[in-house]
């Protein structure tokens, strides 16, 4: 298992380090700052074997996290731990800077502690962690307080307490989607898809058990199956034909671990006893009958050694009602730009030198609409390194879900403070993000 | 002095602070140690101050003072016994966290005395009421089992673990999982985490409910299971199944690894099977919208599962195109699996995608994509076209490193395409130059090579490549060894024989890859004995290459299989061959069996896909070796067989017997000419020395082989340089040459020559068996000829004639067999029979073997045929008298040869010869030569009544004119070697002779043992060129001079130098030991010779010899005095005993002194062209040799043993020897031909016949052959009748 912790600041000096097994001496620090941090050569790989022992690390903002092991351990493990130990570190304490990690790093060494046990990851709930783990300095514990603690962290529904008590009972659904795209210049799609998120904030009093349903084809398939079962004994239901054809084809999904997953699998229902708070309860991807909500038509031209034009026309693709926002194409230019020429019918476009791209921001667009920018871009001709042109990416916001994701239902059962299902407030919104929305020009 | 007070104080003021009563404080400076800790300060001082902070009820402040403990407790034992007290009473603390605390951290407290103490607490936390306490023990087990497996042993822990595999917390079962697995895998002999049905069952319960990391701990350990049926993998794969769609992908991964080993043993037919397949493949490309490392780690594991399973994601290549943002390693990834999952619909998409890759700005990137397309090449062949018009426009991008990496791929379809994309071959040479990589190169040689007969140039290409071999990666020398003997065999005509032999020469001697060589010998050994053979083997049918590249071999993929999720699964290697010391067991997919299902049978067991047992897996990377394997395919049969069965064929046969030859067949055979000429003269020298070690089959032969040494005593067996023996012939014999080439002779070599001995013509032949096997029954016949000549008995050879073994045999022959006229004249058809075949060469007889002893005529009777002959049939030519023989030179010469001088005048200063010649078949041809003074060139005119034979005498008397200027007789050379060390100042055997010392240009001294060619050590010190090295007489010191100024004094073994002298103050000329080896004298260009004594301290020399008015060229010892030789043109000869120093003046820059053995005489080497022989004692000149350049550079010279001859180097690239009293050269050897460069140097043997010389950067030996004594009496007689009027007809025309 996972022999030992170490973080770096970019010039290699070690802020924390945290050794959990014997078989990782001290030289393990240098090594990896010597092999991988001043290494002449960037290591290409994140995980690098130096003298049998290897080492997982990441990088963010300027400070290196890096775990090392000497076995055969489990390597997605240890950097799924890592994520986690930058997610726990963000939330204790914001960005992760070098700063930051100095002035916490008593609170890092306690949480290495905890959350690593002899290299064997711990529980890593942030939530439960803050619930023992705090920089207030000592806290007056009761008794049973302590047992709520350690049955939080040990428990079978280690993300929630008892006795959790709110007025109104309310819960607000997210979905929010990313777009992902490539698309070659001739306007052809290369692979998109969307990775959606159901984030939900559940207020909600004692012990509440949720049912969740979505239109996935299967789902609805299965229940449009049940119901002609029943619409044989009696009423047939109309809306059952509509229903299937919204349905959409999830190619995959994950849940947060108070799914009942086994249930999801034989039932194909989504049912939870939610944490309190905010979570992502599902995660989900689809691939096929995605609506692009925008596209980019570039056009470059070469105009000798010095000069290029570019001209990138945008459509908006949706519904004419509905408007999309945070509108934001990037235009990728060549390192060796000297001037640039803007013009752009709508929102504001700005050449960023120190991006090497044209950024073009559009408030809002509305459905079914057009746009265009055009650009003349000078060169120095001395460059010698060849440009190859990166795509041109584009950041967007629309009231919508792409894939065409709807939540079906969502209810509420609390069996012993007995509140109904019909007196909690939900609330559901869409979003539809860009992911990597690129275009090849 | 003030860091070490500024630290002190450092410390100082922490403990202080430590032993605050304020918490506050203590906490802070706590803190601060805990912060030094980390940057790696030394605080092991504090340890009391800070366990006495121990005991405090802030949870916080405890955490940081465990932190600490667990730090330096290891280096503090005796101090951490302090902390004991307060573990053991944490560890009943009423607070759970506390109590948890305090056993967490013991555990990772490795001192032995401290884990007793732990023992109880542990006991007690392991049935603690509160999970998280247990959960904390749990783990607690596998720390204390990592520092004393006795202790848990015994205390019977690993029972109470295994016990927590029940607890109703499903935490404390994950860390028990965890626990127990990691005890079994340090110690699998000790069955403590055996794996049942319903533990298995437990597991899974738990599985539902733990955490993500208790999770993938529970399915690592349930991967290990082996279920009993596939009804239970089913149920577990069942139970599993929903883990897939966990967020975390350590959870999906293992979840994976387990299905993929569960479905081994469920029918691959099955629906449920096909199910799980289905449900794989969205978990996993789900994988790669995770972190980038993340997604690393999924598609390394992706690669393994598509090798494995190819099906699951096969519809799935979209995803894996390349982002624009992907880290390098993620890109590299994906493109591995792009190239794995094209098939023939996906191809246009693929390529297209490749297309763009390779216009990306990642080097090893671009490599990978523009490999990925010849691979697409490779595996679509519906796309195979698009894929070559691609690579060949992106070479005409002249990217380097896209052309090298195109070129490369290319080479792979040409393999799998034959005869089918050829006509780009002139698009790929173009990009020759541009190729700096080894495998580029290798491919593009490959190419050459494998179409050599459509590349018109490929020996000039190849050559080209051939020049630079010595600095070639081995790859690539392998590579153009192969493809040379390609293009021999494809082309044998059109390529120059000499780059053949080279490249085999330069790969068996000058190189120490045994691949290379023992490549080399293959080939070579195949060429020369079954050029057929060899053309099968090396032109063999290319193996298949199979569509998938670098495929894992299956059972390490099996493995891998096992490991997935794990870094054996990213670095696609097992896991012993990165993790240390740890007993592994090695993990292999189950195999299915014992199904009662028919269809499931014959499904193969499932195990590997039937696609990988069909394909022959071939990586296309080591497609270049191939060639190396294919050889090894029709190699020759089992060697010891053979031997018998042709052992057992002897027997049978009676030995004497000749078969009747064929001998229509030969005459009707013959006319279709097997033209030998030349074909294969060089290996046979080489081989002959170099193929013993590598022919095992003759351990059995080589007791006969002794036996014919015994026999044959003069025999030489195994240095037997045909090309250079010289006969002791009656008449001149021109060396013997390949009359038969092994490659023709199917494993025979038969050289041979023509001489005349004892008025008999008499054939002399080498027969050399360069095949595997022994070779027998021998038996030879000549066709009818011109001059009839016939075998006068049988062929006699002893047989069998094992491998490597070379027998001469000498057949006399008459000219009393009937005639026939053969092409050109003296063409001889032979046909030689052995057990293999029957051969048939030719040979040229040359004419002059024909003349016969008695062929005098009286001067009458020449004048009278001179005139009877028309004048149609007289032959005018003009010989070249290169070696400027003297009349007389001539006539002996001549006479030695059946040419008889019927009489010698002199007209106007014309030196006339007249001749007669008879040959066997009693054709007389008159001759008259005539000299005249200052002129090189002799008129030469003939008449015979036979005009055909014209020419060939005319082509015999050049022969025997200008085998004079080498006349090899004396010298033989008996080996060469390359020094490797730039151009050798000086070559000197030590002074046994068993060794020798070189020193070269490169400021090296190599010393060596001559006989094998072995360099035994180099010594090194100078800074410029070494110009004389001597070695002291007991060997164990070298002195040196050098152009650097200095002497130096070296240990022999150690190569240590031992002494420096830097006291000269130009260049040392030379250096000498004294008899007892304690002194050095050394002659510098600055014209002193200093002594220097090494056994003293001192570094000023003991002596110096300032006489000379000018540079000190060389230096002679003899007892008590010193020779010296000076460009002031004198010789000193200092007298130790009477401190009298002579001068001689001689009157020529002086270059080299040697005394003569008998201390009588000196000779001396001068810059004009002339050595020097001098009365030591009186200072008479004794003889003066002549006839060498030496105008430039200090040739040496050097005495034979016996003082009979002396021998000199010269400019012109000789190694001259000349007889000491008469002063007439008797040899003159060309060191190389038309290498005209100085041998500057040489050194005699002190006890054999042998010196050593040196030419530019090679060494040489050479032997001398006894048999040139004769000659030089032979060459005594005096030819009658000096006083001779000349006949009036010769000048004056007739009366």
């Amino acid at each position: 298992m996972i022999g030992g912790v170490f973080i770096y600041n970019h010039k290699g000096e070690v802020l924390i380090s945290r050794v959990y097994r014997d078989d990782i001496g001290r030289n393990a620090v240098d090594a990896f700052r010597v092999n991988v941090i001043h290494a002449r050569q960037q290591s290409r790989f994140p995980v690098v074997n130096i003298a049998r022992t290897s080492f997982f690390y990441t990088k963010r903002s300027n400070i290196w996290l890096c775990a090392v092991a000497k076995q055969n351990i489990n390597a997605a493990m240890v950097f799924e731990f890592l994520t986690k130990m930058i997610d726990i570190m963000q939330s204790y304490f914001g960005k992760i800077s070098e700063e930051n990690v100095k002035n916490n790093f008593v609170l890092i060494y306690e949480l290495l502690d905890e959350i690593l046990d002899f290299g064997y990851p711990q529980n890593s709930d942030t939530g439960v962690l803050k619930s023992f783990i705090t920089q207030q300095g000592v806290r007056p514990v009761t008794r049973e307080e302590q047992t709520n603690v350690t049955s939080a962290v040990t428990g079978q529904i280690g993300w929630r307490r008892e006795g959790i008590k709110y007025r109104r009972n309310e819960l607000f659904l997210d979905v929010i989607e990313s777009v992902n795209l490539l698309m070659s210049q001739q306007g052809q799609v290369l692979s998109t898809h969307v990775a959606g998120r159901v984030v939900m904030k559940s207020y909600l009093s004692g012990m509440p058990e949720c049912k969740f349903g979505i239109n996935d084809k299967i789902t609805v398939e299965n229940r449009a199956k049940n119901q002609t079962d029943t619409s044989t004994n009696g009423s047939t239901n109309p809306s059952t034909t509509t229903t299937t054809k919204t349905a959409i084809a999830i190619d995959d999904c994950q849940f947060h671990q108070c799914v009942k997953l086994s249930k999801f699998e034989s039932e194909h229902a989504i049912s939870f006893i939610p944490p309190d708070g905010e979570f992502e309860l599902m995660r989900y991807r689809t691939t096929k009958d995605i609506s692009l909500p925008f596209r980019v038509i570039p056009l470059v031209r070469e105009i000798g050694r010095t000069k290029m034009e570019v001209k990138v026309v945008v459509k908006s693709n949706f519904k004419p009602t509905l408007i999309g926002q945070k509108i934001e194409i990037r235009i990728p230019t060549p390192p060796n730009t000297c001037d640039v020429q803007l013009l752009c019918m709508k929102g504001k476009a700005k050449h960023k030198a120190s991006d090497n791209a044209i950024v073009w921001k559009m408030k809002r667009m509305g459905g079914m609409k057009e746009s265009q920018l055009s650009a003349e871009i000078e060169l120095t001709p001395n460059d010698k390194k060849k440009w190859n042109r990166p795509p041109i990416s584009m950041n967007f916001e629309v009231p919508f879900a792409p894939s065409g994701f709807k939540v079906r239902y969502l209810k509420v059962f609390e069996h012993k403070l007995n509140y109904s299902d019909s007196e909690t407030i939900k609330w559901v919104r869409y979003i539809g993000k860009s992911g990597l929305y690129e275009t090849r020009s | 002095m003030y860091e070490g007070e500024g630290k002190k104080g450092e410390i100082y003021e922490l403990k202080a602070e430590l032993n605050s009563d304020k918490r506050d404080r203590k906490k802070e400076a706590v803190k601060k140690v805990i912060a030094s800790m980390t940057v790696g300060k030394d605080v092991s001082q504090l340890f009391p101050d800070v366990v006495n902070c121990m005991q405090t009820d802030n949870l916080e402040l405890k955490k940081l003072v465990y932190l600490y403990l667990m730090n330096y407790a290891k280096t503090q034992p005796e101090m951490a016994i302090l902390a004991v007290n307060t573990f053991a009473k944490d560890c009943n603390d009423p607070n759970p966290l506390i109590r948890a605390l305090a056993v967490r951290t013991m555990g990772c407290i490795r001192v032995d005395k401290i884990t007793e103490h732990l023992c109880e607490p542990l006991r007690k936390c392991l049935k603690d009421e509160d999970p998280y306490v247990r959960k904390t023990a749990a783990v607690c087990v596998a720390k204390l089992y990592d520092i004393n497996q006795q202790l848990v042993d015994d205390q019977g822990f690993l029972d109470m673990l295994r016990d927590l595999l029940s607890d109703s917390n499903p935490m404390v079962v994950a860390n028990a999982v965890a626990a127990l697995s990691e005890i079994s895998e340090q110690s699998p002999q000790i069955k403590i985490f055996d794996l049942n049905g319903p533990t298995v069952n437990k597991l899974l319960t738990a599985l539902n409910e733990c955490t993500e990391w208790g999770q993938v701990f529970i399915l690592d350990a349930i991967a290990n299971y082996a279920p009993r049926d596939d009804k239970e993998a089913q149920s577990i794969c069942e139970r599993i199944t929903p883990r897939l769609a966990h967020a975390n992908s350590a959870v999906v991964l293992s979840a994976v690894k387990v299905l993929m080993k569960f479905l081994e043993l469920i029918d691959q037919n099955s629906e449920f099977a096909q199910n799980l397949f289905r449900k794989l493949a969205p978990p996993l490309v789900t994988l790669l919208s995770t972190e980038p490392e993340i997604q690393y780690v999924a598609l390394r594991n992706i690669n393994l599962i598509v090798q494995k399973r190819s099906d699951i994601l096969k519809n799935e290549m979209k995803v894996f195109f390349v982002k624009y943002n992907d880290p390098i390693y993620v890109k590299l990834e994906k493109l591995d699996i792009m190239i794995r999952l094209t098939n023939a619909t996906n191809i246009a998409q693929v390529l297209a995608e490749l297309k763009e890759y390779a216009t990306e700005v990642d080097v090893d990137f671009v490599r990978k994509a523009v490999r990925a397309i010849g691979r697409c090449a490779i595996k679509v062949e519906q796309a195979a076209e698009r894929c070559v018009s691609t690579l060949i426009d992106l070479i005409q991008t002249k990217v380097n490193y896209v052309v090298q990496e195109a070129i490369i791929v290319i080479k792979d379809i040409f393999r799998k395409y034959p005869n089918k994309y050829e006509s780009i071959i002139a698009t790929l040479c173009e990009n020759l130059d541009s190729l700096d990589e080894p495998e580029a190169r290798a491919s593009m040689i490959w190419i050459v090579g494998e179409y050599a007969e459509r590349i018109d140039n490929a020996d000039e290409l190849l050559e080209g490549f051939l020049d630079g071999f010595k600095d070639e990666n081995n790859q690539v020398q392998l590579q153009l060894l192969t493809a040379i003997v390609k293009l021999f065999l494809k082309k044998p005509t059109e390529t120059p024989q000499e780059l053949v032999t080279r490249v085999l020469t330069v790969v068996t001697q000058e190189t120490d890859n045994p691949d290379l060589r023992d490549r080399g010998y293959i080939y070579w050994r195949l060429l020369s004995t079954d050029p057929k053979a060899a053309k099968e083997v090396i032109l063999a049918e290319k193996p298949l290459i199979s569509e998938e590249t670098d495929l894992l071999e299956p059972t390490l993929l099996g493995e891998l299989i096992c490991h997935i999720g794990t870094l054996a699964s990213v670095y696609h290697k097992p896991p012993n061959t990165f993790v240390e010391g740890r007993f592994m067991t090695k993990k292999n997919l189950p195999l299915r069996s014992g199904f009662s299902n028919n269809d499931g049978e014959s499904m193969g067991n499932g195990a590997v896909p039937s696609n990988y047992q069909e394909s022959v897996v071939i990586s296309s990377n080591v497609g270049s070796l191939i060639d190396d394997f294919d050889i090894l395919g029709p190699m020759p049969n089992a060697p010891t067989t053979t031997t018998d069965m042709l052992y057992g064929q002897s027997q049978q046969r009676a030995p004497s017997a000749i078969p009747n030859l064929l001998d229509d067949e030969l005459s009707s055979i013959l006319g279709t000419d097997i033209n030998m000429g030349g074909v294969q003269t060089t290996p046979t020298t080489t081989m002959t020395n170099t193929s013993a070690p590598a022919s095992r089959p003759t351990t059995t032969a080589t007791s006969g082989g002794n036996l014919l040494d015994d026999l044959f005593g003069d025999l030489n067996l195994s240095s037997g340089a045909p090309g250079i023996s010289f006969s002791s012939a009656n008449t001149f014999a021109l060396p013997k040459e390949i009359w038969l080439s092994a490659q023709k002779g199917k494993g025979m070599e038969i050289s041979g020559t023509f001489a005349r001995r004892n008025n008999q013509i008499v054939m002399e032949m080498d027969f050399i068996n360069k095949a595997l096997q022994p070779i027998s029954d021998f038996a030879l016949q000549i066709n009818r000829n011109s001059f009839g000549l016939i075998p006068t008995q049988p062929l006699h050879v002893t047989s069998p004639l094992f491998p490597n073994q070379t027998v001469s045999a000498t057949l006399a022959l008459n000219t009393t067999g009937s005639i026939a006229k053969s092409d050109p004249l003296t063409n001889l058809q032979i046909a030689v029979k052995n057990n293999i075949d029957v051969f048939y060469f030719n040979a040229i007889v040359p004419i002059h073997v024909f003349f016969v002893s008695d062929g005098e005529m009286d001067k009458m009777t020449f004048l009278q045929t001179w005139q009877d002959i028309p004048e149609s049939n007289e032959v005018k030519h003009q010989l070249q008298n290169s070696n400027n023989l003297s009349i007389d030179d001539l006539q002996n010469k001549l006479r030695l040869n059946n040419v008889h001088t019927i009489t010698r005048t002199t007209i106007e200063q014309n030196e006339m010869l007249y001749q007669t010649i008879k040959l066997t078949n009693g054709i007389f041809v008159l001759i008259e030569l005539k000299t005249s003074p200052g002129n090189r060139t002799i008129a030469f005119s003939l008449k015979t009544r036979v005009p055909e034979i014209a020419n060939l005498i005319v082509q015999s008397y050049e022969l025997i004119l200008s085998n004079l200027f080498f006349r090899s007789g004396l010298m033989q050379l008996e080996r060469k070697f390359p020094a490797a060390q730039g151009a050798i100042r000086c070559v000197r055997y030590n002074i046994d002779g068993n060794y020798c010392l070189t020193s070269g240009s490169d400021r090296t001294i190599k010393l060596w043992k001559p006989d094998s060619n072995l360099t035994i050590k180099t010594y090194t010190g100078h800074s410029q060129e070494v110009l004389d090295v001597h070695s002291s007489y007991d060997n164990s010191r070298i002195c040196s001079g050098g152009g650097d100024k200095r002497v130096l004094y070296i240990d022999v073994m150690s190569g240590k130098i031992v002494k420096k002298y830097q006291a000269h103050a130009g260049r040392v000329q030379a250096v000498r030991f004294n008899e007892e080896g304690t002194l050095i004298f050394s002659a510098s260009i600055d014209g002193t010779v200093k002594i220097w004594d090494v056994k003293s301290r001192e570094y000023d020399p003991i002596q110096v010899l300032d006489d000379a008015k000018d540079s000190v060229t060389s230096i002679s010892l003899s007892g008590h005095e010193i020779l010296t030789t000076s460009l002031d043109q004198r010789v000193r000869t200092y007298d130790i005993r009477f401190g009298k120093l002579t001068e001689d003046f001689i009157g020529h820059n002086l270059t080299y002194i040697n005394i003569s053995h008998d201390q009588q005489c000196f000779l001396v080497g001068t810059l004009s062209s002339q050595l020097m022989l001098f009365d030591k004692i009186n200072g008479k000149l004794l003889q003066t040799f002549v006839d060498y350049t030496n105008n430039t550079y200090m040739i040496e010279n050097a005495l034979s043993n016996d003082d009979q001859f002396i021998y000199s180097g010269s400019e012109d690239g000789r190694l001259i020897c000349w007889n000491l009293l008469t002063a007439k050269q008797v040899c003159a050897v060309e060191h190389e031909a038309n290498n005209r460069k100085s041998v500057n140097t040489l050194s005699h043997h002190p006890k054999e016949d042998k010196l050593l010389t040196a030419q530019e950067g090679n060494i040489y030996i050479w032997s001398k052959t006894d048999k040139v004594e004769e000659k030089e009496e032979i060459k005594k007689p005096i030819v009658t009748e000096k006083k001779f009027v000349a006949p009036k007809f010769v000048s004056a025309g007739f009366e």
